[in-house]
């Protein structure tokens, strides 16, 4: 069989359509990298905007007649002496920034901004109650807290900014206003130049339904290049001495491992201009993991594009399998392509209306289902990877063993 | 048995396109099949191939059936260069047929060499043109050595250099061993390949293709020919009066010295003998269109 799937691969890999495909790949890859390394937080600018706020807080003092290290005993009006007191606290909270970016100490860094969550649950004990479903909720800022001491605790180098605001969750359902909501948007839709964080926005935009029709265009042929129905190369195929089945397994297993290599190259080049241009982040990263009943953990980064890749190849051997499919009925590559298409997107619109983790078409959003965010907004947490796998496992052995009886059908 | 093909029959919608074809080889051979575009000269192919399903009968090569794909391991069958990947080199296609078939590798410049296309090896199908492509398909069917070969107009396209190249390798196929099933419209050429042509019409193999085909016609000419006439009609020897001026059969209805004997028997002067080869033209043209004339 691997002898097969190596002409297989030939096939594919000597047709200047997929090359063309795959440079546009490469092309905007590389475009979403340069977007993400204009909208990178650095450091320098952290440093610049502490050193700005740390200017603007000591102007404030200087203003009022304060001499920073004064003692604040001797201001004698108790309003202007607290307001002196939140002003020497900034300054100082940025002065332990500022002391953290430029050595490096992130821990000191994300430490601050832990104190800072931490004053607030101690103010607010009763804010669980109170803001379930509004900006900025109960849930958000404890997954703001437990992001920051799991970046602390693993000592590491945090994707700025990394404030109260930098986690918005499914539960951030209500704003008070249109512009909090967009700045609500805008402050949690963060970019990195870093590798791992990179590719996990790439996932996150690419492991769709949209990265599926991609690869759709991509081996859209695979079948109908083989002249079904029209003496063409299919007949070479079967006068050799291999059983039919193996020739249809054979395309099937193909497809699967080219894609494959393609999503692990895809991973490989964004990691690697993540080197090159920035750094490669971690692997550990936290990513956060809904769970039932306001609970929630993380992943590592890594396990996440682990999985993530998994559920997605799957995704794409069910589109295969209907590809298959309507090759084997239509016979020609645009209607086929046309037909898994119009399948796939009809199938994502609606896959809501058919309840139930055994539906294929719920997996398609990779991220939303390895985060379990569709699980919590379906209320039914059997929509998961295990469930995605075996339902997209089982749905498209059943369409390729149709498809392949259709084959054998129509050869009559 | 090499080939046995019993009561093959072949439907189309409503139609039957093969009528309950019969073919039995036992030994090596060339066999060519001739008939009108429709016969159903490439459909008998595909089904004894089994890359059509057919609706009654058997088909059985080198003692198989041909649903089993392992006879491809002996058996060939060259088809239209349609079965071609354009984008692949002539060297890529058979690459893959030595990797499925267990062949060394040094068997596609062998047959490159042989089938005379070393030059364009490497290039892709699609760059090729009509008769590079019947090479390629040429080498694809005989680089693995098969005991049994059939080719679907495998001479179209071809240079008559070409030609000569196609039909020598197959006279040296059949010196090896090689059963050889080609169709073909290009009558000189199986003229030159075989005797044993069997005719396909409508679906149906013609009875008299299936026997002993006649190569040779006599033309007595006699002094008297009404009474030749009656001595043979006596004799029941199957003739016919050519022209009105001479009496004509065919060697395999009668040997010639039997009606030499018959005729000086009765005291009928022989004055000329003359004979013709009967072709695959001839035979064609008296099969499908009725005319023994030309």
């Amino acid at each position: 069989m691997h002898k097969f799937i190596m002409f297989e691969m030939k096939k594919a890999a000597k047709s200047s359509f997929f090359y063309i495909l795959l440079a546009l790949l490469v092309l905007v890859i590389s475009g979403y990298f340069i977007y993400n390394y204009i909208q990178t937080e650095r450091v320098e600018d952290l440093i610049e905007e502490a050193e700005t706020t740390v200017s603007a807080y000591e102007r404030r003092l200087q203003e009022r007649g304060f001499e920073k290290g004064s003692d604040i005993n001797d201001v004698k009006n108790p309003l202007e002496a607290r307001e002196i007191e939140i002003n020497l606290k900034f300054i100082e909270r940025n002065e332990t920034r500022l002391q953290g970016y430029e050595n490096h100490d992130w821990k000191k860094v994300v430490g601050e901004e832990i104190k800072i969550l931490e004053y607030y649950f101690e103010r607010f004990p009763t804010q669980a109650e109170e803001q379930v479903y509004t900006w900025l909720t109960h849930f958000s800022r404890e997954v703001n807290l437990e992001r920051n001491r799991w970046l602390r605790d693993r000592e590491i180098r945090p994707v700025f900014p990394i404030h109260e605001g930098t986690e918005l969750t499914v539960y951030d359902e209500v704003f008070d206003s249109e512009i909090d909501e967009e700045a609500a948007h805008m402050a949690s839709n963060i970019h990195s130049s870093s590798g791992f964080y990179f590719l996990y926005r790439l996932f996150e935009l690419f492991l769709t339904v949209f990265g599926a029709a991609f690869f759709l265009f991509l081996f859209g042929n695979v079948m109908t290049r083989e002249g079904l129905g029209q003496n063409g190369p299919i007949h070479f195929i079967y006068t050799q001495p291999v059983r039919r089945g193996t020739v249809f397994v054979s395309k099937a297993i193909s497809v699967a491992l080219m894609s494959l290599l393609i999503v692990f190259s895809v991973g490989l080049f964004s990691l690697l201009l993540g080197v090159v241009f920035d750094r490669l982040g971690a692997w550990d990263y936290p990513v956060l993991i809904y769970e039932p009943e306001f609970q929630f953990s993380f992943m590592l980064m890594g396990t996440f594009l682990l999985w993530s890749a998994l559920l997605f190849l799957m995704v794409l051997v069910f589109c295969y399998a209907w590809l298959f499919l309507f090759s084997v009925l239509a016979r020609r590559t645009s209607i086929a392509i046309g037909l898994t298409l119009a399948v796939a997107f009809l199938g994502v619109q609606f896959s809501d209306q058919i309840v139930g983790a055994y539906n294929p078409f719920l997996y398609f959003n990779v991220y939303e289902i390895i985060t379990l965010e569709t699980a919590l907004v379906q209320e039914n947490f059997d929509i998961n990877l295990v469930s995605g796998v075996l339902s997209l496992g089982v749905s498209s052995l059943l369409i390729l063993s149709l498809s392949y009886f259709i084959l054998r059908v129509r050869m009559r | 048995m090499i080939v046995k093909v019993d009561g093959l029959k072949k439907k189309y919608k409503k139609d039957w396109v093969l009528k309950g074809i019969d073919i039995e080889v036992e030994e090596p051979q060339i066999i060519a099949l001739v008939g009108p575009n429709g016969s159903g000269k490439t459909t008998l192919m595909n089904c004894m191939t089994n890359l059509l399903t057919y609706d009654q009968g058997e088909v059985e090569l080198l003692g198989q059936k041909n649903s089993d794909t392992k006879i491809f391991k002996d058996v060939s069958y060259l088809q239209d260069n349609r079965i071609l990947y354009g984008t692949l080199t002539a060297y890529d296609h058979l690459k893959f047929i030595c990797d499925v078939q267990g062949l060394p590798k040094s068997k596609i410049e062998e047959v490159a060499k042989r089938v005379g296309m070393e030059s364009y090896l490497k290039k892709r199908v699609q760059n090729f043109s009509l008769g590079m492509k019947q090479h390629l398909l040429l080498a694809m069917v005989i680089i693995n050595d098969p005991k049994v070969l059939l080719m679907d107009e495998p001479l179209t396209g071809l240079d008559p250099t070409s030609a000569i190249d196609m039909r020598n390798i197959l006279l040296e196929l059949r010196e090896e061993g090689t059963t050889v099933i080609v169709s073909s419209h290009n009558l000189d050429e199986i003229d030159r390949l075989t005797n044993k042509i069997y005719f396909l019409k409508d679906g149906a193999l013609l009875k008299e293709s299936l026997e002993q085909f006649a190569t040779k016609e006599y033309y007595l000419t006699v002094d008297d020919l009404e009474k030749a006439k009656g001595v043979l009609e006596e004799a029941a020897v199957p003739f016919l009066i050519y022209n009105q001026e001479q009496v004509t059969f065919e060697e395999t209805d009668v040997e010639l010295q039997t009606v030499i004997d018959h005729l000086n028997k009765q005291g009928v002067a022989i004055l000329d003998i003359e004979n013709e080869r009967v072709g695959a033209e001839k035979r064609y043209r008296e099969l499908f269109e009725g005319d023994a004339s030309v």
